[in-house]
């Protein structure tokens, strides 16, 4: 019984996997392809449109914009959050599930939806610079990440610890900081990372708050793509997929895997 | 250490729930007194009062004279054991007893001193370098209780302390929770809902209900002459008979004369435990017979349920042999045993 329920999983974890990271591999390897289009098979290898990643202005200062706005948003999904989670979990506020529910909702509004709305409320009608709009709507990308993995783990941390420190000498901001910060740091570093790379894969949002000093990565590649067809598309995939996996690399060695799992 | 007390203090969250109803208390330099009661009658919500973790609506809590209600939690200076323990998942057993006396900005050796004294005393000198979640329940307690002696608290508080241990290691626990109360000279309040936990750790004993205090005494006084139904009936009393009428130190119950020892002014319950009710051959004074109606085995005693005039009894007899359902008895009330309470 237990060996054909195995056998059942493998060959569903096989098939998953298979379409999973088969299409992965695909964009690796035509990635090094000196085809002038995007072919599987390939045929020869070349390094060239690695380089031409870097010749793209478009790219390297999307790269660029996107880690800032990526960066600047989850710090400030997280400054908002953290404190906006404690009040909702650690006080007795009216209305709790309705608010709860309230800074969850970016999630259930199409993304594409908030960037219009942005655009048309903040940019056209308020006159806001593209570039704190742009923020904004990053960062309302963003807290949903936080409010839910920061709840979690404040819900499971037991209130008395941090009535202890009070006890103990610690005024309410140094107790934060010195106990209950430890305690949910997993929490902390799992939701800046999903807010990093939601914000930093974002398309949406971005693609109606860009303009000509502005364009983040994913809608510069969805431009360049528009115009060409060459593998340096290819060979900025794999560079991306590299610093996602040097980032995840990173939150293995400091927090171990179970960080990993609460994403 | 201090004194404390207690004046006038109410608490309601609103308008129709009073927690506490001016509720007054005197604990000495040096003294357990324990907060008993059932869960709700607002024994915790006095004691996070006290400790500042909760801000009252009315009356003062006063340490040394002084009132420290305004005073925040972190200013006051006490020490607190929490039924959950409460200890810093991130901070080893030797960190977590240290947390207090670093926010004092004691000096590093002589807090590595003082820890290690605490630790010793504790019997925790091997867990130093634990992490909490590598202790058991009753480790974890002890290292509480460091975490709290170790600052020399002007007040230590204990919030049900052991009720999440099994039952053997809460009597170790209990004992161990008065020899170093006693050893250190501590003022301590301890809330619990145990009868018998409260008697064994206490000098004297506050019984609780509905956020009043209903006796404040001693131990061997609760248990001897409890004032109220409420408090014969929390620490064992079972059997109460409604006074028809009084004469003296005579009461009368259905028709019934029975003699008390001691007569209290317009009485209108008597009552009496199972046990000390002795079972008789003969009528006499203070003596009722009645009919047995079923029995129940308890290892030391019979418990029999026994009807009669008075109403149906609990009775406790120490037997070798089982009285069989039906059985006439006579039952006698023993003056000493017998109480007269005003409620």
């Amino acid at each position: 019984m237990l060996k054909a329920n195995n056998k059942v999983l493998l060959t569903i974890s096989a098939v998953v996997l298979f379409f999973l990271i088969a299409p992965l591999v695909m964009v690796i390897i035509t990635a090094f392809g000196t085809d002038a289009t995007i072919a599987f098979p390939i045929h020869g290898f070349t390094f060239q449109w690695f380089s031409n990643v870097f010749a793209q202005p478009d790219f390297v200062s999307g790269f660029q914009m996107s880690l800032v706005v990526a960066l600047a948003a989850s710090v400030l999904a997280l400054v908002v959050g953290v404190p906006l989670v404690y009040a909702l979990t650690r006080y007795h506020v009216h209305h709790q599930a309705w608010f709860q529910t309230l800074f969850l909702s970016p999630t259930f509004i199409p993304e594409i939806v908030i960037g219009f709305a942005l655009y048309q409320a903040l940019v056209i009608t308020v006159r806001l610079p593209l570039l704190a709009t742009l923020l904004i709507g990053h960062f309302l990308l963003c807290l949903p990440y936080v409010v839910r993995l920061v709840t979690a783990s404040m819900v499971l941390l037991d209130a008395h610890i941090e009535e202890a420190a009070w006890v103990y000498g610690s005024s309410r901001l140094k107790a934060f900081v010195t106990v209950t910060i430890p305690n949910i740091r997993a929490s902390l570093v799992a939701a800046f990372m999903l807010c990093f790379i939601n914000s930093f894969n974002n398309i949406p949002i971005s693609l109606f708050l860009n303009g000509p000093d502005l364009s983040m990565l994913p809608t510069a590649i969805l431009n360049y793509l528009q115009n060409n067809y060459d593998p340096t598309v290819s060979a900025i995939s794999v560079l991306l997929m590299l610093f996602t996996a040097a980032m995840m690399l990173l939150v293995e060695k400091v927090l171990g895997m179970k960080a990993l799992n609460q994403m | 250490m201090a004194e404390l007390e207690i004046r006038d203090l109410e608490m309601s969250y609103d308008k129709h729930h009073q927690i506490l109803k001016d509720l007054n208390l005197q604990i000495k330099d040096g003294e357990l007194v324990s907060i008993l009661g059932p869960s709700g009658c607002g024994k915790t919500t006095t004691l996070r009062i006290i400790a500042g973790l909760l801000q009252q609506t009315g009356g003062q809590v006063l340490v040394d004279g002084t009132d420290v209600s305004k005073l925040p939690v972190h200013k006051r200076q006490f020490g607190m054991v929490f039924q959950s323990y409460a200890l810093f998942p991130h901070l080893t057993v030797f960190d977590n007893v240290a947390f207090g006396l670093k926010q004092r900005k004691v000096a590093k050796a002589e807090i590595a001193k003082q820890v290690t004294e605490i630790l010793t005393i504790t019997g925790l000198q091997d867990l130093a370098k634990r992490f909490p979640a590598a202790l058991s329940g009753g480790q974890q307690q002890r290292v509480s209780l460091a975490r709290a002696l170790v600052v020399n608290p002007r007040l230590l508080l204990l919030d049900e302390p052991l009720s999440n241990l099994d039952a053997k290691l809460r009597v170790s626990m209990r004992e161990e929770i008065r020899r170093l109360q006693q050893r250190l000279k501590m003022t301590a309040m301890f809330v619990t809902h145990d009868q018998e936990e409260c008697f064994a750790i206490s000098d004297r004993v506050a019984v609780m209900n509905q956020g009043k205090i209903e006796q404040f005494d001693t131990p061997q006084t609760i248990y001897r002459a409890p004032k109220t139904v409420f408090v014969a009936r929390f620490i064992g009393y079972e059997n109460f008979l409604p006074v028809t009428a009084e004469a003296g130190l005579t009461y009368h119950v259905n028709g019934v004369a029975l003699q008390v020892a001691a007569a209290v002014p317009q009485a209108a319950t008597l009552t009496i435990r199972p046990d000390r009710i002795a079972l008789v051959d003969a009528p006499g004074a203070n003596t009722v017979a009645g009919t047995v109606q079923s029995s129940t085995y308890l290892g030391n005693a019979y418990r029999y349920v026994v009807v009669t005039k008075l109403g149906t009894l609990k009775v406790d007899h120490v037997g070798l042999s089982r009285l069989a359902d039906g059985a006439a008895v006579q039952l006698h009330f023993p003056q000493d045993a017998l109480l007269a309470l005003q409620d």
